[in-house]
């Protein structure tokens, strides 16, 4: 449990999104639910969106984690208009 | 059914979107003793080409959020190659036209993706993701939109 808010890590949020693309796999039983993924560790997967974050500050505190949208082929979404292009350091 | 309408301007349907952390990251900001970032309102486009809503990285910047989800993405400079862009999580509240009226959509955590609108005059997209639940009638004669949720 981690309650303490620390510098993010860009890593820490690599590690976790290369966890979840090496479980992909074994998570095709639970497509169109959320996995949750900390400190590089599935922690579980959810029904929601919400549930999924709920969890993720639970465990996690102020501390990256990762929540994506199990699904075997990649969503993809799609912007007409531009978005720019400039990554948004928080 | 809970409905607002607006202009449609230069720059396509105009709303104002109130941004704030999403309700999971307000609870655990308070169990760290941290204060909770006042909401920040948003001139937004309803944009139904947007598979998503997307917000102005500075208003992200402003709540103090990082991310917690990445997604691919294809946009006009993508040039069919999808880019990896990072999610957010907002709270996102629609409030009627008339003051002191009660929201007409309120999301307590929705993903969101970064982006730099502030160049476009505008701070975000509201997308599919949030009209999903709306019904919209775009008054082109007359330059006005109305959505009810």
């Amino acid at each position: 449990m981690g309650a303490e808010a620390r510098m993010p890590d860009p890593s820490e949020q690599e590690a976790n999104l290369k966890k979840y693309q090496e479980l992909l796999p074994s998570l095709s039983g639970s497509e169109g639910k959320y996995a949750l993924i900390y400190k590089a560790e599935l922690i579980g997967t959810f029904d929601s969106y919400a549930d999924a974050l709920a969890a993720g500050y639970k465990a996690a505190g102020l501390n990256p984690f990762l929540v994506q949208r199990i699904a075997a082929a990649e969503f993809v979404a799609y912007f007409t208009r531009d978005i720019g292009s400039a990554v948004c350091h928080t | 059914m809970p409905h607002l309408s607006g202009q449609v301007t230069l720059w396509g349907p105009l709303i104002n979107v109130l941004v704030g952390v999403s309700g999971p990251r307000g609870a655990a900001l308070t169990a760290a003793g941290q204060p909770i970032p006042a909401p920040v309102v948003a001139r937004m486009v309803v944009d139904t080409g947007a598979s998503l809503s997307a917000v102005d990285c500075t208003i992200l910047q402003q709540l103090g959020l990082q991310p917690t989800g990445q997604i691919a993405l294809h946009t006009p400079s993508t040039q069919g190659v999808p880019h990896s862009a990072n999610q957010f999580d907002v709270s996102l509240t629609i409030y009627g036209a008339v003051p002191g009226s009660l929201p007409v959509y309120a999301a307590q955590a929705l993903p969101v993706v970064d982006g730099s609108f502030k160049p476009q005059g505008i701070d975000g997209l509201v997308g599919r993701d949030v009209l999903a639940g709306a019904r919209m009638i775009y008054g082109g004669p007359d330059s006005w939109y109305g959505i009810s949720f």
